[in-house]
C-alpha cells in the first residue's frame, strides 16, 4: 500500500482515478454483456417444444436446441419491424436464442459476399429484397438446400425449390402525414413534387425496395418525376430514412414501403398508405440460407418455419407484408391485394434494364 | 609530393552507406525496421488497397478518366472546398476570440470556461450534428417553432450548405482555441507592453500587435481546421445528405454503400481527397513550425491580463457562455428531450421512458456497446503504449531515419477516417479478420496512434536527460531508468492519452461506418439508425454514449489540471 501510494504520489495522482476508469469500463462491459444465454442454459436432454412450434418441426426444433440454439438473421425490413417480427419469434419460439441484425440490401449483398470470403459466416438466414442476387447466389452454389413440405404452396416465379423462396411481398407506395393531410388516400405519384420540401423519397441509389421505386416510376410516371421531385426540394433517403420524419411532421408526404407506413399507423404515429391508382410496385423479400452456416438446423428451422401458414402470418403481421401463400391471414390495415393496381417488378426486367433506369433517374434528378 | 586524388563515385557512394550502417547499432536497425514494418502494415497497406481493389474491380483509368471529365466532381470538389474555407474562417474567429478573452482578458470565471469550451471537441460530432438537425429542421426544428410562436418572422435551415459550414465551424472552435491558447501564453509579451507604454488602446494593440504576431498560428489552426472539416462524414451526412447536399467524404459513402457498390468513383475521390489533405497538412506544419519559432523567440514571462471595464468584462463572458450554450448545451439538451419521447415531434404530454426500455433491451445494441467498450479499452491501451515505445525509441535511441519515421507515423493524422475505413475494408474483407472485433480496431488504431505518439513526445521533451545519467552512472541498467525514472514522470501523459483515445475511440464513425459488417459498434449503429430515422432511439442511445464519456472525461480533467494541459496534444 504505501509503494502505491508512493508511486501515485509521484505520478501526479492519477493512478488512483485511472484505476476507477477502468474498474468502471470493466463494471459497464459487464453489465451490457450479460443477459445472453448460453447453451448450456438452452440444451438440456428434457426439451420442452412450445406450443408455437408445428408438429412436423417438432424434431427439427429439439435438433436446433441440441445445436446451441442460435441464430443470427440478416433482414432488410426496417428497424422497428424487425424488433416487432423478432418479438413475435421469441414467444413462438422461446427455447432458441435469434439475433436479428438490420441490413440494408446494398450493404447486406456486401456483408454477406464478404462473410462467404472470409469464411467468417455470421449471418444464418438472409431475408433481402433482391431477387437477381438470390439467383446469382444460388448459381454460385453459395446457398444451402432445405426440405420442406410447402414448396408446393409458392408458385414457380416466387421460389427456386430446395434453395429460397418468397417471404412476403412490400409495396411502394405513398405514406403521409395523416394531421398534416387529412385527405391523404387519394394521393398520386405526380402529387408528390406539389409539396415541395415537404415531400420525401428514397433516393434512386438504394437498394432493396428502392430498386423497385426506380423501374415503377419509369414505367407509370416516367423518369421526369424524379427531377420534378429535386426541383422541387424534396428529400432523398439513401434507405429506409425518412419515415421517422414523417411521423415528427417534418415530411408531409413520402415514396416508400407500404409496410413500414402500416406498421407506423399500427403504433399510433400520424402515418398512413396511399395506394395510387398509377401503380404501386411489388417487391418481393426472399429467404435464404447461407451454405457454410454455423447453425444449419437452427436456420432451417427458421427457414421452414417461416413457410408454414403459422409462420407466414406470424411475419406478414409483424412487418405487414402480404403473402405469396394463398390462405394465409393479413394485416388488418393493408386492403387486398387485387383491389390495387400493382405492379410485378421481376427480377428479368431488373437485370436488363435497371442500370439505364438508374442512370436516367440519376440525371433527371441531378444526383451527381 | 603526394597527389590527392578523389576516389571513383562508386566507392564514395560504398564508403558513405558503410558510414550510415556503422553509425547506428544492430539493435537500433533493428528497432528502426521493426517500427517501419508496423508503419506500413497499419498505413501503407490499407491505403493501397484502396485504388488496387478498386482498380481490379472497376478498372484502372476508366474511372479518373470519366470523373475528370464531368463538370459535376469539380462543381462537388468546389462545394466541400467552400465549406471546409467557412468552417476553418468560424472556428478561427470563435478559438482567437474566446482564447484571447480566456487567456489575456479579467472574464470572470475564465479558468472555468477554458475547460467548457473544449466540451464540443471531446462530444461526438455526429450526436452535435443530431442536435444542429432536430434544432434547425426546416419543418420540424424547435428553433423554427420558437420563432413563429414569438411571433419571429425569421427561420433556420440546418440542411444547407451554411447549416453544415456552421456547425463544422462551431464544433472546431475548440481546436482552434487550443492552439490560439499556447500561442497566446506566450507570444508577443513585450511587443504589446511597448506599445501599451506607448499609449496604444487594447483594440489597437490587438489589432496591431498581437495578432500579426499570431499570424503563424492563426495560418496553423485554419489549415488544420480546413483539413479536419474537408475530410469529415458525419456532420455532412446528418445534415446535407437527404437534400442532397454532398460533400468528397459522403460521396465515397455513397458511392461504396449504394447499389450496386461503385468503388471506381470512390477511389477517385477517396485518392484526390487524400493527395489534397496531405498538401493542407504540409502548409499547417510549415505554419506550426514558424508559430513555434514565434513564440519561442519572445519573452517567457506571464501573460499580462488586460483589465477589461465592468461592461466589456461581463460582455466577454456572455460572449464565451454563449458558445457554450450554442455549441454545446442547446444542442445536447435538444437530443436529450428527443430521448423521452416516442417519436421526433411527438407533444410532450407523451414523455416516456419506452424508448430507454428499447434501447437497453435491444441485443444489437447492447452487444455495440460492450464492442465499444471493448474496442475502445483495448486499442487505446495498445495505441497508447505503442505510441508511447515508438515515441520513445525515436527520443532515447537515435534511430535511423528516426526523423522520417515520426513523420510517417503521424500522417494518419493527416488522412481521412472514412479511407483509412475503406482502406481496412479493402484490405482485410476476404480474411479471418473480418467479421471480428479487430477489424475496426485496428482501423483506429492506426488513425489516432499519432496522438499518443505526440502527447508522450511532448512530455518526454520535459524529462531532463540528466537524470537518466545521473541514474546510468550509478549502475542502473535501461529497463531500470526506464521503470524508476521515465515512467513515473510521463505516467500522466500515457493516462491523458489513453483517456483521450478512449473518448475519440467510443465517438469516432468515420473510421468504421464502412466496417460496420465487421462488428457492431455503437457509433456506427447510432450513425445507422438516424439514416434509418430512428430519431428518438439514436437520442437515448446518444444520452448513454455521452454518459460514458463524461465519465472518462473526469479523468482527464483531473490528468490535464495535473499537467497543465500542455501535455494533452489534442489537436
Amino acid at each position: 500500500m504505501k509503494s502505491f501510494r508512493n508511486y501515485n504520489q509521484r505520478s501526479g495522482g492519477v493512478l488512483r482515478p485511472a484505476l476507477s476508469a477502468v474498474a468502471v469500463a470493466l463494471v459497464l462491459t459487464a453489465c451490457v454483456g450479460g443477459g445472453d444465454p448460453s447453451p448450456d442454459d438452452l440444451a438440456t436432454g428434457e426439451t420442452e417444444v412450445p406450443p408455437g412450434v408445428p408438429d412436423e418441426l417438432t424434431d427439427l426444433y429439439l435438433e436446433a436446441v441440441a445445436e446451441g440454439g442460435r441464430l443470427t438473421y440478416y433482414g432488410s425490413s426496417p428497424l422497428f419491424q424487425l424488433r416487432a417480427f423478432e418479438e413475435h419469434l421469441a414467444q413462438a419460439m422461446p427455447g432458441l436464442d435469434f439475433t436479428f441484425v438490420r441490413v440494408s440490401t446494398a450493404g447486406g449483398i456486401e456483408r454477406v459476399e464478404a462473410e462467404i470470403e472470409s469464411g467468417n459466416i455470421i449471418g444464418d438466414v438472409i431475408d433481402m429484397l433482391d431477387p437477381v442476387w438470390y439467383r446469382d447466389m444460388h448459381s454460385r452454389g453459395l446457398l444451402r438446400q432445405f426440405e420442406s413440405d410447402n414448396w408446393d404452396e409458392w408458385p414457380d416465379e416466387y421460389k427456386e425449390e430446395g434453395y429460397y423462396y418468397a417471404g412476403g411481398v412490400a409495396l411502394a407506395a405513398v405514406l403521409y402525414n395523416s394531421n398534416a393531410v387529412p385527405d391523404g388516400e387519394s394521393l398520386t405519384w405526380t402529387d408528390l413534387p406539389s409539396f415541395g420540401n415537404r415531400a420525401g423519397t428514397w433516393d434512386p441509389r438504394t437498394g432493396g425496395a428502392g430498386v423497385n421505386l426506380v423501374h415503377g416510376i419509369h414505367q407509370v410516371v416516367g423518369p421526369e418525376w424524379w427531377g420534378d421531385m429535386s426541383g422541387a426540394g424534396a428529400q432523398f433517403f439513401l434507405g429506409a430514412g425518412g419515415q421517422a420524419r414523417l411521423a415528427a411532421g417534418e415530411l408531409d408526404v413520402l415514396a416508400g414501403s407500404h409496410g413500414a407506413g402500416c406498421s407506423l399507423k399500427e403504433e399510433g404515429q400520424p402515418v398512413d398508405v396511399a395506394y395510387p391508382d398509377e401503380g404501386v410496385f411489388a417487391g418481393i423479400n426472399n429467404i435464404a440460407i447461407v451454405e457454410g452456416t454455423r447453425n444449419p438446423k437452427g436456420a432451417e428451422l427458421i427457414a421452414r418455419y417461416l413457410m408454414t401458414p403459422e409462420g407466414q402470418e406470424l411475419r406478414n403481421l409483424a412487418v405487414c407484408v402480404y403473402s405469396v401463400r394463398s390462405g394465409v391471414a393479413q394485416h388488418e390495415f393493408l386492403p387486398p391485394l387485387d383491389s390495387l393496381n400493382v405492379l410485378d417488378i421481376s427480377a428479368d426486367s431488373v437485370a436488363e434494364h435497371h442500370e439505364a433506369y438508374l442512370a436516367e433517374a440519376l440525371a433527371a434528378a441531378g444526383l451527381e | 609530393m603526394p597527389t590527392l586524388v578523389s576516389p571513383p563515385r562508386h566507392e564514395g557512394i560504398v564508403r558513405s552507406r558503410t558510414r550510415i550502417l556503422r553509425k547506428y547499432s544492430r539493435s537500433q536497425w533493428l528497432v528502426a525496421l521493426l517500427a517501419l514494418g508496423l508503419l506500413l502494415s497499419l498505413i501503407v497497406y490499407p491505403i493501397v488497397q484502396v485504388p488496387v481493389k478498386a482498380g481490379l474491380r472497376d478498372g484502372w483509368i476508366e474511372p479518373y478518366v470519366r470523373l475528370f471529365k464531368d463538370p459535376n466532381f469539380y462543381r462537388l470538389w468546389g462545394r466541400s472546398l467552400m465549406i471546409g474555407a467557412s468552417a476553418a474562417g468560424i472556428a478561427v474567429a470563435g478559438g482567437f476570440g474566446l482564447g484571447w478573452l480566456v487567456v489575456r482578458t479579467n472574464v470572470p470565471f475564465r479558468n472555468l470556461f477554458g475547460y467548457l469550451i473544449i466540451l464540443p471537441y471531446l462530444t461526438s460530432m455526429l450526436i452535435t450534428a443530431f442536435g444542429f438537425a432536430t434544432m434547425g429542421s426546416p419543418s420540424a426544428g424547435w428553433m423554427n417553432d420558437l420563432f413563429a410562436s414569438i411571433g419571429l418572422p425569421f427561420r433556420v435551415d440546418f440542411y444547407s450548405i451554411w447549416g453544415i459550414a456552421l456547425v463544422l465551424g462551431v464544433s472546431n472552435v475548440p481546436i482552434a482555441f487550443l492552439v490560439m491558447r499556447n500561442q497566446l501564453s506566450s507570444a508577443g509579451r513585450d511587443e504589446e507592453e511597448a506599445a501599451q507604454v506607448s499609449g496604444a488602446t487594447t483594440l489597437r494593440i490587438l489589432g496591431s500587435v498581437t495578432i500579426p504576431l499570431l499570424r503563424p498560428a492563426i495560418g496553423a489552426a485554419a489549415l488544420l481546421v480546413f483539413a479536419m472539416s474537408l475530410a469529415n462524414f458525419s456532420v455532412a451526412a446528418v445534415l446535407g445528405s437527404a437534400v442532397r447536399i454532398d460533400v468528397v467524404p459522403t460521396k465515397i459513402y455513397i458511392a461504396a454503400s449504394q447499389y450496386p457498390a461503385d468503388w471506381g468513383t470512390a477511389a477517385v475521390y477517396a485518392m484526390t481527397l487524400i493527395t489534397f489533405l496531405l498538401l493542407i497538412i504540409a502548409a499547417q506544419l510549415i505554419f506550426e513550425s514558424r508559430a513555434k519559432v514565434a513564440s519561442a523567440s519572445t519573452s517567457m514571462k506571464a501573460p499580462s491580463i488586460i483589465e477589461l471595464g465592468p461592461v466589456a468584462r461581463h460582455a466577454g463572458a456572455a460572449a464565451l457562455m454563449g458558445y457554450v450554450l450554442i455549441a454545446f448545451v442547446l444542442p445536447i439538451a435538444s437530443v436529450f428531450v428527443i430521448s423521452f419521447l416516442p417519436y421526433w415531434g411527438a407533444p410532450f404530454s407523451e414523455l416516456t421512458l419506452d424508448t430507454y426500455r428499447f434501447v437497453f433491451a435491444d441485443p444489437i445494441i447492447r452487444m455495440a456497446i460492450r464492442n465499444t467498450l471493448i474496442i475502445a479499452s483495448v486499442a487505446a491501451t495498445i495505441a497508447t503504449l505503442v505510441g508511447g515505445m515508438f515515441a520513445y525509441a525515436v527520443a532515447r535511441f537515435s534511430l535511423p531515419f528516426g526523423k522520417i519515421l515520426s513523420a510517417f507515423a503521424s500522417s494518419p493524422l493527416g488522412l481521412p477516417g472514412l479511407i483509412i475505413g475503406l482502406g481496412y475494408l479493402f484490405a482485410y474483407v476476404g480474411t479471418p479478420l473480418y467479421g471480428t472485433l479487430w477489424l475496426p480496431a485496428l482501423a483506429l488504431l492506426s488513425r489516432f496512434m499519432p496522438f499518443a505518439l505526440r502527447t508522450v513526445s511532448a512530455n518526454l521533451a520535459g524529462v531532463h536527460r540528466s537524470q537518466e545519467e545521473a541514474a546510468r552512472v550509478s549502475g542502473a541498467g535501461e529497463l531500470r531508468i526506464l521503470i524508476r525514472v521515465i515512467i513515473p514522470q510521463v505516467w500522466p501523459a500515457f493516462v491523458g492519452a489513453w483517456a483521450v483515445l478512449f473518448l475519440i475511440f467510443t465517438r469516432e464513425v468515420d473510421s468504421v461506418v464502412l466496417l460496420g459488417g465487421s462488428a457492431h459498434i455503437i457509433s456506427v449503429e447510432l450513425y445507422n439508425m438516424w439514416r434509418d430515422s430512428f430519431i428518438a432511439e439514436a437520442a437515448a442511445v446518444s444520452v448513454l454514449l455521452l454518459a460514458i464519456t463524461g465519465l472518462v472525461m473526469v479523468l482527464l480533467v483531473r490528468v490535464m489540471r495535473k499537467t497543465g494541459g500542455s501535455g494533452l496534444n489534442l489537436s
